[in-house]
């Protein structure tokens, strides 16, 4: 793919677009801002291109460097306005408990649905979705950095400049929301 | 949190271990190491607390459901780039390569 006469980028938005972009959307969120930075990664990969080995899959490389993309979007988005969100479930789910302690008709129930199966289920993937979009953006934002793509606390926190109280605070209610939203529209509804 | 706060909180927790409490402090667990007395409180509550366990393993399978609907949607999602984004982009990378 590095001789120039029959290397054709053009062809990666054939290949690779859809996948990338979804990437995108699913950390963005919006997505003309999913679209620009896919064709920003593909430009940077354009100029990167001698420095890629064959021996790394094409479409590895390129999410590596939208990964790249997407932390620079965020870094620049917590510069425009605080990047912490402590509104949303603010009360996390207060009616849960009494005293502190589970209230025993409203606590976690078992889940009936087999999880394994969950995962080999598009369906189930469609209620994930719905569930993740029920969060703010910033709060999806920061879920899919550290459960998707595993980003330790303490670069989340860096590049977002948001405090590690902050964050706990935020992925611990992402958590209670998302566990909450599976349980009642997935696992064991009622 | 300065550290009296801290303390104070702590000293609370290992008093009263109340289940909300212990919500917040299995989400920190995925994301950080808990000191020790923390982690040693969380063992004492769970070995005692069904519904806290229940809680655990839970928000835990939660984030292997995260990475598997990050991986699926990325390669068998329906959601498609637009053939107007497509073109545009494929337009600036030829202007690019020139």
């Amino acid at each position: 793919m590095n001789d120039q006469a029959g290397f054709h980028p053009e062809a990666w938005v054939d290949l690779h677009g859809d996948v990338l972009f979804r990437f995108a959307l699913t950390r963005v969120r919006r997505p003309e801002i999913a679209e620009d930075l896919v064709q920003e990664t593909l430009l940077a990969a354009l100029k990167g291109h001698s420095n890629f080995s064959s021996d790394s899959a094409e479409r590895t490389w390129l999410v590596g460097i939208l990964r790249h993309k997407i932390a620079d979007y965020f870094r620049k988005s917590s510069r425009e306005s605080s990047f912490t969100d402590l509104d949303f479930c603010s009360g996390e789910f207060a009616e849960k408990f009494e005293h502190g302690f589970w209230n025993h008709d409203r606590g976690p129930r078992e889940w009936e649905a087999n999880p394994e199966s969950a995962m080999e289920s598009g369906e189930f993937f469609q209620t994930l979705d719905s569930c993740l979009h029920k969060l703010p953006d910033r709060i999806a934002a920061v879920f899919a950095l550290r459960e998707m793509d595993e980003v330790p606390s303490a670069e989340i926190c860096k590049n977002l400049g948001i405090s590690e109280g902050n964050l706990w605070t935020m992925l611990h209610r992402a958590r209670m929301a998302l566990r909450e939203c599976l349980e009642r529209n997935w696992f064991s509804p009622a | 949190m300065n550290p009296a706060r801290k303390i104070a909180a702590l000293l609370k927790l290992a008093v009263t271990p109340r289940c909300s409490d212990i919500t917040r402090i299995l989400s920190q667990e995925l994301d950080r190491p808990l000191p020790w007395l923390l982690r040693k409180r969380l063992q004492w509550h769970l070995a005692a607390c069904e519904l806290c366990k229940r809680y655990a393993s839970q928000i835990s399978l939660l984030g292997r459901l995260a990475r598997r609907f990050s991986d699926h949607d990325c390669e068998s999602g329906h959601t498609r780039f637009s053939p107007q984004a497509a073109d545009r982009i494929k337009k600036n990378l030829r202007d690019a390569k020139k």
